[in-house]
Protein backbone atom coordinates (compact mmCIF):
# COMPACT_ATOMS: atom_id res chain seq x y z
CA UNK A 1 0.00 0.00 0.00
CA UNK A 2 1.31 3.49 -0.91
CA UNK A 3 1.47 5.85 1.92
CA UNK A 4 -1.07 8.84 1.35
CA UNK A 5 1.41 11.11 1.74
CA UNK A 6 3.26 9.96 -1.23
CA UNK A 7 0.77 9.49 -3.68
CA UNK A 8 0.31 13.14 -5.26
CA UNK A 9 4.34 13.04 -5.95
CA UNK A 10 4.22 9.45 -7.63
CA UNK A 11 0.97 10.50 -9.66
CA UNK A 12 3.07 13.49 -10.83
CA UNK A 13 5.96 11.25 -11.91
CA UNK A 14 3.78 9.03 -13.51
CA UNK A 15 2.65 11.38 -15.68
CA UNK A 16 5.81 12.69 -16.66
CA UNK A 17 7.38 8.96 -17.06
CA UNK A 18 3.91 8.64 -19.52
CA UNK A 19 4.63 11.74 -21.58
CA UNK A 20 8.30 10.05 -21.72
CA UNK A 21 6.99 6.84 -23.20
CA UNK A 22 5.35 8.64 -25.92
CA UNK A 23 8.51 9.95 -27.10
CA UNK A 24 10.04 6.88 -27.52
CA UNK A 25 7.97 5.99 -30.51
CA UNK A 26 9.47 7.05 -33.11
CA UNK A 27 9.09 5.65 -36.79
CA UNK A 28 10.86 2.53 -37.48
CA UNK A 29 11.15 -0.78 -39.21
CA UNK A 30 10.51 -4.04 -38.12
CA UNK A 31 14.18 -5.06 -38.69
CA UNK A 32 15.69 -2.07 -36.60
CA UNK A 33 17.44 -4.22 -33.63
CA UNK A 34 17.70 -2.41 -29.92
CA UNK A 35 20.37 -1.13 -28.92
CA UNK A 36 20.74 -4.04 -26.08
CA UNK A 37 21.38 -6.80 -28.49
CA UNK A 38 23.79 -8.99 -26.71
CA UNK A 39 26.90 -10.06 -28.50
CA UNK A 40 27.92 -13.32 -27.33
CA UNK A 41 31.81 -12.21 -26.91
CA UNK A 42 31.13 -10.32 -24.15
CA UNK A 43 28.87 -12.78 -22.27
CA UNK A 44 31.26 -15.54 -22.31
CA UNK A 45 34.58 -13.94 -22.21
CA UNK A 46 35.04 -14.53 -18.49
CA UNK A 47 35.10 -18.13 -19.04
CA UNK A 48 38.32 -18.13 -21.37
CA UNK A 49 41.00 -17.84 -19.55
CA UNK B 1 53.71 29.23 -0.96
CA UNK B 2 50.43 27.47 -1.67
CA UNK B 3 48.76 25.70 1.68
CA UNK B 4 49.09 21.75 1.24
CA UNK B 5 45.48 21.17 0.50
CA UNK B 6 45.53 23.33 -3.03
CA UNK B 7 48.66 21.32 -4.14
CA UNK B 8 46.85 19.53 -7.46
CA UNK B 9 48.04 15.96 -7.42
CA UNK B 10 50.55 16.67 -9.98
CA UNK B 11 52.18 19.50 -7.12
CA UNK B 12 51.62 17.18 -4.33
CA UNK B 13 53.64 14.54 -6.16
CA UNK B 14 56.53 16.95 -7.34
CA UNK B 15 56.79 17.73 -3.56
CA UNK B 16 56.69 13.76 -2.34
CA UNK B 17 59.25 13.32 -5.05
CA UNK B 18 61.76 15.90 -3.73
CA UNK B 19 61.12 15.24 -0.25
CA UNK B 20 60.04 18.62 1.04
CA UNK B 21 56.44 16.99 1.60
CA UNK B 22 55.80 13.55 2.78
CA UNK B 23 52.40 11.66 2.50
CA UNK B 24 52.34 11.22 6.21
CA UNK B 25 51.70 15.49 6.13
CA UNK B 26 49.59 15.40 3.28
CA UNK B 27 47.15 12.97 5.03
CA UNK B 28 47.29 14.48 8.71
CA UNK B 29 46.37 17.84 7.34
CA UNK B 30 43.72 16.50 5.38
CA UNK B 31 42.10 14.62 8.06
CA UNK B 32 42.49 17.86 9.88
CA UNK B 33 40.84 19.65 7.39
CA UNK B 34 38.18 17.01 7.67
CA UNK B 35 37.74 17.03 10.74
CA UNK B 36 37.96 21.32 10.88
CA UNK B 37 35.38 22.18 8.24
CA UNK B 38 33.11 18.64 7.36
CA UNK B 39 30.53 19.05 10.34
CA UNK B 40 29.11 21.67 8.00
CA UNK B 41 29.32 19.60 4.95
CA UNK B 42 28.56 16.28 5.63
CA UNK B 43 30.46 15.27 2.81
CA UNK B 44 32.37 11.74 4.42
CA UNK B 45 30.05 9.03 5.20
CA UNK B 46 33.26 7.12 7.32
CA UNK B 47 36.67 8.80 7.51
CA UNK B 48 38.85 5.68 7.66
CA UNK B 49 42.01 7.57 9.36
CA UNK B 50 43.74 4.37 10.70
CA UNK B 51 43.48 2.80 6.89
CA UNK B 52 44.94 7.03 5.71
CA UNK B 53 47.77 6.54 8.38
CA UNK B 54 48.91 2.68 7.16
CA UNK B 55 48.64 3.95 3.43
CA UNK B 56 50.60 7.14 3.77
CA UNK B 57 53.19 5.40 6.03
CA UNK B 58 53.42 3.15 3.41
CA UNK B 59 53.86 5.28 0.58
CA UNK B 60 56.43 7.22 2.29
CA UNK B 61 58.72 4.16 2.86
CA UNK B 62 58.61 3.20 -0.97
CA UNK B 63 59.45 6.77 -1.50
CA UNK B 64 62.41 6.04 1.06
CA UNK B 65 63.20 3.14 -0.50
CA UNK B 66 63.34 3.61 -4.08
CA UNK B 67 59.58 2.42 -5.13
CA UNK B 68 58.02 4.51 -7.11
CA UNK B 69 54.57 3.26 -7.87
CA UNK B 70 53.25 6.65 -10.33
CA UNK B 71 50.90 9.70 -9.74
CA UNK B 72 49.27 8.56 -6.86
CA UNK B 73 51.95 7.53 -4.79
CA UNK B 74 51.14 9.19 -1.59
CA UNK B 75 47.94 10.77 -2.44
CA UNK B 76 45.00 11.17 -0.42
CA UNK B 77 41.93 10.53 -2.30
CA UNK B 78 37.57 9.45 -1.52
CA UNK B 79 35.53 7.47 -2.71
CA UNK B 80 31.32 7.48 -3.31
CA UNK B 81 30.34 5.06 -0.75
CA UNK B 82 28.86 2.73 -3.48
CA UNK B 83 31.92 1.61 -4.37
CA UNK B 84 33.07 -1.69 -2.35
CA UNK B 85 35.87 -1.70 0.02
CA UNK B 86 36.93 -4.83 1.52
CA UNK B 87 36.64 -4.53 5.43
CA UNK B 88 35.11 -1.02 5.01
CA UNK B 89 31.56 -0.82 5.20
CA UNK B 90 29.51 0.22 1.93
CA UNK B 91 26.82 1.88 2.83
CA UNK B 92 25.38 3.29 -0.46
CA UNK B 93 23.96 6.00 1.94
CA UNK B 94 20.93 3.62 3.27
CA UNK B 95 19.62 1.78 5.78
CA UNK B 96 19.42 -0.95 3.65
CA UNK B 97 23.28 -1.80 3.70
CA UNK B 98 24.15 0.50 6.61
CA UNK B 99 25.80 -2.18 7.97
CA UNK B 100 27.35 -4.26 4.70
CA UNK B 101 31.38 -5.24 4.79
CA UNK B 102 32.31 -6.13 1.85
CA UNK B 103 35.00 -8.58 1.79
CA UNK B 104 36.74 -7.79 -1.76
CA UNK B 105 37.49 -4.10 -3.20
CA UNK B 106 35.74 -2.95 -6.37
CA UNK B 107 38.43 -2.87 -8.99
CA UNK B 108 38.34 0.97 -8.75
CA UNK B 109 39.67 0.71 -5.13
CA UNK B 110 42.05 -2.34 -6.10
CA UNK B 111 43.77 -0.27 -8.78
CA UNK B 112 43.96 3.24 -6.70
CA UNK B 113 45.39 1.30 -3.49
CA UNK B 114 48.13 -0.72 -5.84
CA UNK B 115 49.04 2.66 -6.99
CA UNK B 116 49.75 3.38 -3.61
CA UNK B 117 47.28 6.03 -2.85
CA UNK B 118 46.14 7.00 0.31
CA UNK B 119 42.21 6.23 1.26
CA UNK B 120 40.74 8.82 3.33
CA UNK B 121 37.36 7.36 3.24
CA UNK B 122 33.73 6.86 1.84
CA UNK B 123 31.73 9.89 0.73
CA UNK B 124 28.18 11.09 1.04
CA UNK B 125 25.71 10.19 -2.42
CA UNK B 126 22.73 10.21 -2.97
CA UNK B 127 20.79 6.65 -1.44
CA UNK B 128 21.85 3.69 -4.41
CA UNK B 129 22.78 7.03 -6.45
CA UNK B 130 19.34 7.48 -7.25
CA UNK B 131 17.00 9.05 -4.30
CA UNK B 132 18.06 12.23 -2.80
CA UNK B 133 19.00 15.07 -1.75
CA UNK B 134 16.81 13.02 1.62
CA UNK B 135 16.80 13.73 5.29
CA UNK B 136 15.00 10.34 6.08
CA UNK B 137 18.17 8.63 5.57
CA UNK B 138 20.94 6.82 8.19
CA UNK B 139 23.17 9.81 7.03
CA UNK B 140 22.61 13.40 6.61
CA UNK B 141 22.96 14.93 3.09
CA UNK B 142 26.04 16.45 1.64
CA UNK B 143 25.74 20.36 1.52
CA UNK B 144 27.48 22.79 -1.11
CA UNK B 145 30.80 24.02 0.11
CA UNK B 146 29.90 27.39 -1.96
CA UNK B 147 26.67 28.10 0.62
CA UNK B 148 25.49 25.47 2.46
CA UNK B 149 22.04 26.37 1.97
CA UNK B 150 22.23 24.46 -1.61
CA UNK B 151 22.68 21.19 -2.89
CA UNK B 152 26.05 19.84 -3.88
CA UNK B 153 24.40 18.06 -6.45
CA UNK B 154 23.71 14.28 -6.75
CA UNK B 155 24.14 11.52 -6.66
CA UNK B 156 28.29 12.05 -5.90
CA UNK B 157 27.40 14.31 -3.41
CA UNK B 158 29.71 13.75 -1.12
CA UNK B 159 32.43 13.67 -3.81
CA UNK B 160 32.32 17.02 -5.53
CA UNK B 161 31.70 18.63 -1.87
CA UNK B 162 35.01 17.31 -0.84
CA UNK B 163 36.45 18.13 -3.70
CA UNK B 164 35.63 21.54 -3.47
CA UNK B 165 36.13 22.35 0.09
CA UNK B 166 39.88 21.03 -0.49
CA UNK B 167 39.54 17.95 1.73
CA UNK B 168 40.47 15.82 -0.92
CA UNK B 169 42.28 16.63 -4.59
CA UNK B 170 40.26 14.13 -6.23
CA UNK B 171 36.84 11.51 -5.36
CA UNK B 172 35.51 8.65 -7.60
CA UNK B 173 31.53 9.54 -8.33
CA UNK B 174 29.61 7.41 -10.91
CA UNK B 175 27.83 8.98 -13.12
CA UNK B 176 24.32 7.57 -14.86
CA UNK B 177 22.42 10.85 -15.84
CA UNK B 178 24.90 13.08 -14.77
CA UNK B 179 26.61 12.17 -10.81
CA UNK B 180 29.21 12.82 -11.59
CA UNK B 181 29.00 16.27 -13.72
CA UNK B 182 25.84 17.21 -11.96
CA UNK B 183 27.93 17.51 -8.33
CA UNK B 184 30.83 19.06 -10.58
CA UNK B 185 28.67 22.19 -12.08
CA UNK B 186 27.27 22.98 -8.75
CA UNK B 187 30.20 22.41 -6.45
CA UNK B 188 32.61 24.52 -9.31
CA UNK B 189 34.84 21.54 -10.19
CA UNK B 190 35.96 19.41 -12.82
CA UNK B 191 33.74 16.20 -13.58
CA UNK B 192 35.25 13.15 -15.85
CA UNK B 193 32.54 10.91 -17.20
CA UNK B 194 35.20 8.55 -19.44
CA UNK B 195 34.11 6.94 -22.38
CA UNK B 196 31.34 3.68 -21.83
CA UNK B 197 33.53 0.61 -21.04
CA UNK B 198 37.00 2.65 -20.61
CA UNK B 199 36.75 2.13 -16.70
CA UNK B 200 35.24 -1.10 -14.95
CA UNK B 201 32.38 -0.71 -12.93
CA UNK B 202 33.00 -4.12 -10.94
CA UNK B 203 32.61 -4.07 -7.59
CA UNK B 204 30.54 -0.64 -7.68
CA UNK B 205 26.91 -0.90 -6.44
CA UNK B 206 25.02 -0.44 -9.98
CA UNK B 207 22.06 1.91 -10.43
CA UNK B 208 21.34 1.03 -13.98
CA UNK B 209 23.76 -1.19 -15.72
CA UNK B 210 23.28 0.03 -19.62
CA UNK B 211 24.29 3.65 -18.43
CA UNK B 212 26.51 3.25 -15.37
CA UNK B 213 29.94 4.90 -15.78
CA UNK B 214 32.82 5.16 -13.06
CA UNK B 215 34.78 8.49 -13.06
CA UNK B 216 36.81 11.21 -10.97
CA UNK B 217 35.78 14.91 -9.80
CA UNK B 218 38.73 16.81 -9.42
CA UNK B 219 39.88 20.71 -8.76
CA UNK B 220 42.26 20.25 -12.07
CA UNK B 221 41.73 18.59 -15.34
CA UNK B 222 45.05 17.36 -15.09
CA UNK B 223 44.29 15.35 -11.69
CA UNK B 224 41.45 14.01 -13.86
CA UNK B 225 43.87 13.00 -16.49
CA UNK B 226 46.44 11.17 -13.87
CA UNK B 227 43.25 9.40 -12.43
CA UNK B 228 42.09 8.07 -15.34
CA UNK B 229 45.99 6.55 -16.20
CA UNK B 230 45.24 4.93 -13.45
CA UNK B 231 41.62 3.38 -13.66
CA UNK B 232 41.43 2.56 -17.24
CA UNK B 233 41.45 -0.56 -18.76
CA UNK B 234 40.21 -3.64 -19.85
CA UNK B 235 38.33 -5.58 -17.27
CA UNK B 236 36.67 -9.20 -18.67
CA UNK B 237 34.37 -9.76 -15.75
CA UNK B 238 32.82 -6.26 -16.55
CA UNK B 239 30.82 -7.28 -19.13
CA UNK B 240 29.96 -3.83 -20.30
CA UNK B 241 34.55 -3.08 -20.27
CA UNK B 242 35.97 -2.38 -24.01
CA UNK B 243 39.14 -4.10 -24.51
CA UNK B 244 41.20 -1.38 -26.25
CA UNK B 245 44.18 -0.17 -26.07
CA UNK B 246 44.74 1.90 -22.94
CA UNK B 247 44.83 5.97 -23.94
CA UNK B 248 47.63 8.25 -23.04
CA UNK B 249 45.74 10.70 -21.13
CA UNK B 250 48.84 13.01 -20.04
CA UNK B 251 51.34 13.17 -23.29
CA UNK B 252 49.44 15.69 -25.23
CA UNK B 253 47.26 17.19 -22.28
CA UNK B 254 48.69 20.54 -22.72
CA UNK B 255 48.93 20.88 -26.46
CA UNK B 256 46.14 23.24 -26.74
CA UNK B 257 43.17 23.60 -29.17
CA UNK B 258 44.28 24.97 -32.10
CA UNK B 259 42.91 23.98 -35.67
CA UNK B 260 40.21 22.06 -33.67
CA UNK B 261 36.77 22.16 -34.59
CA UNK B 262 33.92 22.82 -31.90
CA UNK B 263 30.02 21.83 -32.51
CA UNK B 264 28.00 23.78 -30.32
CA UNK B 265 23.84 22.22 -30.07
CA UNK B 266 22.81 25.36 -28.89
CA UNK B 267 19.37 24.36 -29.17
CA UNK B 268 19.45 22.26 -26.60
CA UNK B 269 20.05 24.66 -23.87
CA UNK B 270 19.34 27.69 -25.50
CA UNK B 271 15.58 27.33 -25.55
CA UNK B 272 15.14 25.03 -22.60
CA UNK B 273 12.71 25.45 -20.18
CA UNK B 274 14.80 26.58 -16.66
CA UNK B 275 17.65 27.74 -18.45
CA UNK B 276 19.65 30.90 -16.66
CA UNK B 277 20.44 33.65 -19.12
CA UNK B 278 23.90 33.56 -16.92
CA UNK B 279 24.56 29.96 -18.02
CA UNK B 280 23.58 31.07 -21.70
CA UNK B 281 25.95 33.75 -21.39
CA UNK B 282 28.72 31.64 -19.43
CA UNK B 283 28.64 29.39 -22.57
CA UNK B 284 29.09 31.68 -25.20
CA UNK B 285 31.96 33.14 -23.65
CA UNK B 286 32.97 29.58 -23.27
CA UNK B 287 32.99 29.77 -26.80
CA UNK B 288 34.76 32.50 -27.27
CA UNK B 289 37.60 31.75 -25.06
CA UNK B 290 37.83 28.67 -27.01
CA UNK B 291 37.90 30.49 -30.44
CA UNK B 292 40.40 32.82 -29.11
CA UNK B 293 42.58 29.77 -28.84
CA UNK B 294 42.72 29.27 -31.85
CA UNK B 295 39.43 26.79 -32.32
CA UNK B 296 36.60 27.16 -34.64
CA UNK B 297 33.09 26.69 -33.08
CA UNK B 298 30.03 26.39 -35.14
CA UNK B 299 26.21 25.86 -33.99
CA UNK B 300 25.33 22.59 -34.96
CA UNK B 301 21.71 20.64 -34.38
CA UNK B 302 21.24 17.10 -32.55
CA UNK B 303 17.99 15.66 -31.90
CA UNK B 304 15.69 17.12 -29.14
CA UNK B 305 17.17 17.05 -25.80
CA UNK B 306 13.68 15.40 -24.55
CA UNK B 307 14.77 12.47 -26.66
CA UNK B 308 17.56 11.69 -24.85
CA UNK B 309 16.71 12.55 -21.75
CA UNK B 310 13.04 10.26 -21.75
CA UNK B 311 15.53 7.53 -23.62
CA UNK B 312 17.61 7.27 -20.79
CA UNK B 313 15.33 7.58 -17.63
CA UNK B 314 13.12 5.28 -18.58
CA UNK B 315 15.96 2.89 -18.98
CA UNK B 316 17.59 3.94 -15.64
CA UNK B 317 14.33 3.74 -13.79
CA UNK B 318 13.28 0.36 -15.25
CA UNK B 319 16.96 -1.19 -14.84
CA UNK B 320 17.01 0.41 -10.81
CA UNK B 321 13.23 -1.04 -10.03
CA UNK B 322 14.66 -4.73 -11.45
CA UNK B 323 18.14 -4.31 -9.65
CA UNK B 324 15.98 -3.66 -6.15
CA UNK B 325 12.82 -5.32 -7.24
CA UNK B 326 12.93 -7.54 -4.16
CA UNK B 327 13.91 -5.36 -1.69
CA UNK B 328 11.17 -2.80 -2.87
CA UNK B 329 8.57 -5.66 -2.23
CA UNK B 330 9.68 -6.80 1.19
CA UNK B 331 10.17 -3.59 2.68
CA UNK B 332 9.56 -0.53 0.63
CA UNK B 333 9.55 1.81 3.66
CA UNK B 334 12.92 1.30 4.31
CA UNK B 335 14.07 3.25 0.89
CA UNK B 336 14.22 6.79 1.24
CA UNK B 337 11.10 8.83 0.33
CA UNK B 338 12.69 10.12 -2.74
CA UNK B 339 14.34 6.88 -3.54
CA UNK B 340 11.07 5.02 -3.28
CA UNK B 341 9.23 7.63 -5.72
CA UNK B 342 11.81 7.37 -8.36
CA UNK B 343 12.17 3.66 -8.26
CA UNK B 344 8.08 3.27 -8.59
CA UNK B 345 8.53 4.74 -11.96
CA UNK B 346 10.36 1.78 -13.03
CA UNK B 347 7.30 -0.63 -11.54
CA UNK B 348 5.33 1.29 -14.57
CA UNK B 349 7.53 1.14 -17.64
CA UNK B 350 6.15 -1.27 -19.94
CA UNK B 351 7.94 -4.26 -22.00
CA UNK B 352 7.41 -2.34 -25.19
CA UNK B 353 8.46 1.06 -23.54
CA UNK B 354 12.02 -0.55 -22.42
CA UNK B 355 12.28 -1.80 -25.82
CA UNK B 356 11.32 1.62 -27.90
CA UNK B 357 13.51 2.84 -25.03
CA UNK B 358 16.63 0.81 -26.42
CA UNK B 359 15.64 1.66 -29.99
CA UNK B 360 15.84 5.07 -29.63
CA UNK B 361 19.30 4.67 -27.66
CA UNK B 362 20.69 3.34 -31.14
CA UNK B 363 19.80 6.18 -33.23
CA UNK B 364 20.57 9.02 -30.75
CA UNK B 365 24.00 7.18 -30.37
CA UNK B 366 24.24 7.17 -34.21
CA UNK B 367 23.32 10.69 -34.19
CA UNK B 368 25.76 12.50 -31.79
CA UNK B 369 28.42 9.69 -33.04
CA UNK B 370 27.72 11.25 -36.96
CA UNK B 371 28.14 15.01 -36.23
CA UNK B 372 31.80 14.31 -34.14
CA UNK B 373 33.06 12.66 -37.66
CA UNK B 374 32.92 16.39 -38.68
CA UNK B 375 34.16 17.98 -35.41
CA UNK B 376 36.54 17.34 -32.49
CA UNK B 377 34.40 18.11 -29.63
CA UNK B 378 30.74 19.38 -28.61
CA UNK B 379 30.38 21.99 -26.51
CA UNK B 380 27.57 22.16 -24.64
CA UNK B 381 25.75 23.18 -21.12
CA UNK B 382 26.00 20.96 -17.99
CA UNK B 383 23.65 22.46 -15.25
CA UNK B 384 20.88 24.83 -16.67
CA UNK B 385 21.22 26.80 -13.26
CA UNK B 386 23.34 26.99 -10.17
CA UNK B 387 22.75 24.36 -7.28
CA UNK B 388 19.34 24.77 -5.88
CA UNK B 389 18.98 25.24 -2.34
CA UNK B 390 17.52 22.12 -0.10
CA UNK B 391 14.42 24.71 0.57
CA UNK B 392 13.49 24.14 -2.65
CA UNK B 393 12.90 20.53 -2.26
CA UNK B 394 9.47 19.37 -1.63
CA UNK B 395 10.13 15.35 -0.23
CA UNK B 396 6.58 14.20 -1.39
CA UNK B 397 7.05 15.56 -4.87
CA UNK B 398 10.46 14.22 -6.53
CA UNK B 399 12.16 17.35 -7.74
CA UNK B 400 13.67 17.27 -11.47
CA UNK B 401 16.13 19.89 -11.36
CA UNK B 402 17.16 20.86 -15.37
CA UNK B 403 20.30 19.83 -16.20
CA UNK B 404 21.62 18.24 -19.69
CA UNK B 405 23.99 15.52 -18.88
CA UNK B 406 21.58 11.87 -19.63
CA UNK B 407 22.36 12.45 -23.27
CA UNK B 408 25.70 11.10 -23.24
CA UNK B 409 25.09 8.61 -20.82
CA UNK B 410 22.57 7.58 -23.58
CA UNK B 411 25.69 7.92 -25.80
CA UNK B 412 28.37 6.72 -24.16
CA UNK B 413 30.51 9.32 -25.14
CA UNK B 414 33.40 10.83 -22.90
CA UNK B 415 32.12 13.85 -21.28
CA UNK B 416 33.56 16.57 -19.25
CA UNK B 417 32.22 18.63 -16.73
CA UNK B 418 34.27 22.39 -16.63
CA UNK B 419 33.62 24.89 -14.32
CA UNK B 420 32.78 28.13 -17.02
CA UNK B 421 32.64 30.76 -13.95
CA UNK B 422 30.37 31.95 -11.05
CA UNK B 423 26.44 33.39 -11.34
CA UNK B 424 25.93 36.87 -9.65
CA UNK B 425 24.59 35.20 -6.50
CA UNK B 426 28.51 33.65 -6.18
CA UNK B 427 27.66 29.64 -7.01
CA UNK B 428 29.32 27.70 -9.88
CA UNK B 429 28.27 27.52 -13.61
CA UNK B 430 29.55 24.72 -15.58
CA UNK B 431 29.91 23.35 -18.84
CA UNK B 432 30.53 20.09 -20.98
CA UNK B 433 32.93 19.06 -23.48
CA UNK B 434 32.17 15.79 -24.99
CA UNK B 435 34.39 13.75 -27.71
CA UNK B 436 34.22 10.81 -29.78
CA UNK B 437 34.27 7.22 -28.12
CA UNK B 438 37.32 6.17 -26.69
CA UNK B 439 39.13 9.75 -27.83
CA UNK B 440 39.14 10.77 -23.92
CA UNK B 441 42.12 12.10 -23.68
CA UNK B 442 41.51 15.02 -26.70
CA UNK B 443 38.68 15.60 -24.44
CA UNK B 444 40.71 16.21 -21.42
CA UNK B 445 43.15 18.46 -23.37
CA UNK B 446 40.75 20.82 -24.76
CA UNK B 447 39.65 21.07 -20.90
CA UNK B 448 42.88 21.68 -19.61
CA UNK B 449 43.57 24.33 -22.60
CA UNK B 450 40.31 26.17 -21.35
CA UNK B 451 41.05 25.85 -17.55
CA UNK B 452 44.52 27.26 -18.38
CA UNK B 453 42.90 30.27 -20.38
CA UNK B 454 40.46 31.11 -17.94
CA UNK B 455 42.41 30.75 -14.49
CA UNK B 456 38.48 29.50 -12.64
CA UNK B 457 40.45 27.02 -10.56
CA UNK B 458 42.13 29.77 -8.34
CA UNK B 459 38.87 30.52 -6.91
CA UNK B 460 37.91 28.01 -4.16
CA UNK B 461 35.20 28.10 -1.92
CA UNK B 462 35.56 30.35 1.23
CA UNK B 463 35.28 27.56 3.94
CA UNK B 464 38.27 25.91 2.30
CA UNK B 465 40.12 28.55 3.72
CA UNK B 466 39.09 28.27 7.17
Amino acid sequence: VIPEARRPGLLAGFKDLRKMVGLLRQPRTAANEPASTFSIDTVTRSLNS
Amino acid sequence: VKPLYELSIAEAGRALRDGSVTSVALTEDALGRIEAIDGKLDSFITVTADRAHADAAAADADFARGVDKGPMQGIPYGLKDIYNTAGIRTTCHSKLRVDVVPDADSVVAAKLKAAGGVLLGKLATHEFALGGPSFDLPFPPARNPWNTDHMPGGSSSGSGAAVAAGLVRMAMGSDTGGSIRGPAAYCGTVGFKPTYGLVSRRGVFPLSTTLDHCGPLSWTVEDSAITMGILAGYDKLDPASADVPKPDFLSGLNEGVRGMRFGMPRHFYAEAEGVSPEVVAALDKAAQTLTDLGATVEEITLPDYDLFNACGRVIMFTEAYAIHEADYRSRPLDFGQLTFMRMTLGAFVTAADLQQASRLRRELCEAVSRKLLTYDALITANALGTAPAFADIDPNNPPNFPIQTMAFNVTGHPALAIPTGFSASGLPLSMQIVGRAFDDAKVLRIGAAYEAATGLAARRPACATV
